[in-house]
Formats: C-alpha cells, structure tokens, sequence
C-alpha cells in the first residue's frame, strides 16, 4: 500500500477503529519502558506526516508538551528527592528523578499525540453516526453532537450581550466592575437557555427521538471485514495489555 | 438509570450546560478574572437535576472537550464529574438557598473535586500540568512541602476562587427563574428559599 492509499485508507476509517487504536496506545502507557514509548511516539508522529497532518500536530504536541516538559523536569528531576542526587555544574539534581520525569513526559507525549491524531482525522459528527451504527442508544450521539451545534450560537449571543453591555457604557472595570459585568453577561443568557430547555425537549420527543423499535441510519458507515478484524484485534492487544498489568 | 432521570427535558440541559461550559470557559477570559468559570453549565444542571445530570454534564463537557483539542482535558472528566454529583448533593441539601450557603457549596466542590484531581495530577502528570500553577508546586516543594501537600494546596488555591464565584453565579440565576420553573425542574425546590 503507498503512502496516498495509507493516508487515504486512515482518513476514510471508522472513527471506532481509531479509538481502538487510542485504547491500545493508552493500554501501553503504565506497562512499557521509556524506549518502548519514544518508538511509539516517533510512529505516532511519522504517521502524522504520513496523514498530511505532521506539522500541526508536531506544533500542537510541542506547545503543550515544551512547557510540562520543563515543569516536570525542574518538580521530579531537582525538587522531589527521589535517590541519590548528582551535580551538574551549579545545578543539583536527581538522575533517578529525571528518568521518572522523562518517561511521564513520553507517556504523556505519545498519548496526547495518539489522541490529536484521532481529533484531527475525526469530525464529532462521523464519531456519532458510527455509534449510532453500532447500536447505540440515540441519547449518546445526542448528547455527542447536540453540545457542539450549540457552542457557536452560545458564543455569539454571548459576543451580542457583551457588546449591547459596552454600548450601554458599562466596560467593567475593576474587579468589582469585572464581576458585575460578568453577571450582567451570564444571567440573562443561561436564563433564556433553561426557558428554552423544555421547548428544545418537547421538539425531539415530537421527532419521536426516543421512538421504538430503533430507526435505521440513512447512511450508515460502510466497513470491510479487514477493518472490523482489524478494529477486534486492537482492542484484544489492549485487554492484553491490561491484563499483563494485572500480573 | 432510570428513564426518569434521564428524561428528555434532562437530556436537553445536559447538552445545554456542556454548551455553556465550553464557550463561557473562552468568553470570560476578555474579562481578566481569575476565574475559569468552565463548570457553571455543569453546576447550573445540577441544581437543576440533580447528581446524576450534573455528573453527567461534567463528564461529557471534559471528554467533548478531549475530543475536540485534545486528550489533556479528558483526564480530567472524574474531576469534573464529582463537580457535577456533589453540587447535585449540596443542591438537595438546601445549599443554594442563599448566596452565602452557595459560597460555602463552592468552598465545598472545590475540596471534593481536589480528592480526585490531586492523583490524576501527581500519578498521571508527575505533579505538574504546564500551567502556571506549576509555579506554585515548585515553590511549595521548595520550602519543604511533600509533592501530595503541594499538589492539594495548588488545586484548592486555584479552584477556590472560580468554584465559589461559579456557585454563586448559579444560585444569582437561579434564583430569578420564575415561580412556573418549579415545575419544570422539580429538583430546583431544594434550592428554594
């Protein structure tokens, strides 16, 4: 398979495939020493590239890894006693603590890169639907896709509020202006939201959301056996490995 | 559970309060507060429904959150699930029945979410998050604190202040719904003076 049909192939996956996949990484956080977890963060990061997604995820991983890096480094490495200590120039540390530090960074590195890799290759909305396919009570992919067609009508009555508030002369300033402020933006929001609630509930109850025997999807996501066997063997490697934990 | 409690009247807030939930969390930063305020969705539903909604609420707000930018916010979803449960629980015990007692219920929820949230910060993230609470961590250890000692006292110290602000923003709500949302929102009678 070239690299166009791997990426392909990836793009076009079961969002429970890819989920499996996240499951299998997470199972091989607390069982695998740090080389282990380094090859499996070059992989993670090498499929990334592969996908056409390489350089925001290497960003993505770095902004948010750079700086706990450097924490745990300074808390594990120098700061928590952890055998005995070494010199490093002025500096004082614990090589037993850096390691513990290093492999925390790389377990957190490669699941935080399994997950962007699964976040960036998956809309909300194909997740839901393949929940729904696989049988699932609708309620789960309500509640999965409801929140997010919700969050930028919120924002902008919330945007609207706040500027209705500034044309009206109150900026907020100071902390007592600030909080002020922020009463005068959230109450009358949520306010409507909760007097609305009921309205949106009778809606989907006419739409018989909750109607049985369950009705088919439309379009519902088409698999190979492959995958499927594929998607089982994941998930077997990750009970394996939670199992191998247990010993 | 029950179809009562997850009725569709509950369903609805709970999509509504992981609505709030992410975009008040963005939209109060312009204001310069020390305050996240990403959980009044949360305890709003709670007050509203209940433990188990709220619970619910919090739950799904941090693993929508994880699957949007990232698996950093869904280790988190316990902490903001026993958010949800225990404002539900101070709910039923009368605590938003006035401004101060809902300052206490933050104070409260702030300690309770700290039990679960102190290990998932020192086991799963070695003590830090690369935030600037790390600061704090490093100068406890510093003076002597154990890791466990400087974790808890950071977490409470940076949640005190926005659980407490958020309580009492949820009951300033709540308490100007109009007698008709009794009603509606049975569970809310707790709350009522």
């Amino acid at each position: 398979m070239g690299p166009d049909a791997a990426r392909r192939s990836f793009h076009c996956a079961s969002p429970l495939t890819k989920l499996a996949l996240v499951l299998a990484v997470a199972a091989m956080l607390p069982l695998w020493p740090a080389p282990v977890l380094l090859a499996g963060l070059a992989a993670a990061l090498a499929g990334g590239f592969l996908l056409g997604i390489g350089r925001i995820l290497l960003a993505r991983v770095g902004a948010l890894m750079v700086p706990t890096g450097i924490a745990l480094a300074i808390v594990q490495g120098m700061l928590v006693p952890r055998g005995a200590p070494a010199r490093l120039g002025a500096l004082a540390y614990y090589p037993e603590g850096m390691a513990h530090a290093a492999l925390v960074f790389l377990r957190l590195s490669l699941i935080l890169a399994a997950g962007l890799v699964f976040v960036m290759t998956t809309r909300p909305g194909d997740l839901a639907r393949a929940l729904d396919a696989a049988g699932l009570p609708p309620t789960v992919s309500y509640l999965l896709t409801a929140p997010l067609s919700m969050i930028e009508a919120i924002a902008e009555e919330i945007r609207q509020v706040r500027d209705s508030l500034h044309l009206r002369g109150l900026r907020g300033r100071g902390i007592r202006g600030r909080l002020r402020h922020l009463g005068a933006m959230t109450t009358p929001l949520v306010r409507n939201l909760i007097t609305d609630a009921p309205m949106r509930a009778e809606l989907l109850d006419m739409r018989g959301f909750r109607a049985l025997p369950r009705r088919s999807l439309l379009d519902p996501p088409v698999e190979s056996r492959a995958e499927v066997r594929l998607r089982r063997g994941l998930v077997g490697l990750a009970l394996v490995q939670f199992g191998m934990l247990l010993l | 559970m029950s179809p009562s409690v997850l009725s569709s009247r509950a369903l609805v807030l709970c999509a509504i309060g992981i609505a709030l939930n992410m975009a008040l969390g963005q939209a109060v930063s312009f204001l310069n507060l020390p305050i996240f305020l990403d959980s009044l969705g949360t305890v709003v539903a709670a007050v509203l429904c209940g433990p188990v909604i709220g619970g619910l609420t919090g739950l799904l707000t941090n693993l929508i959150w994880g699957l949007i930018q990232g698996p950093t916010a869904a280790f988190f979803a316990p902490v903001a699930l026993v958010v949800g449960v225990a404002a539900g629980l101070l709910a039923r015990a009368g605590m938003f029945r006035s401004w101060w007692r809902a300052a206490v219920a933050g104070v409260v929820i702030a300690v309770a979410l700290s039990v679960v949230a102190v290990p998932i910060r020192i086991f799963l993230f070695g003590g830090v998050t690369g935030s600037g609470a790390d600061f704090a961590v490093a100068y406890l250890l510093k003076v002597g604190e154990s890791l466990f000692g400087s974790v808890l006292v950071t977490v409470i110290g940076s949640n005190i202040i926005d659980k407490v602000a958020t309580a009492v923003l949820a009951w300033a709500i709540l308490r100007g719904l109009p007698a008709r949302s009794l009603s509606d929102w049975p569970y809310l009678g707790h709350s009522r003076a």
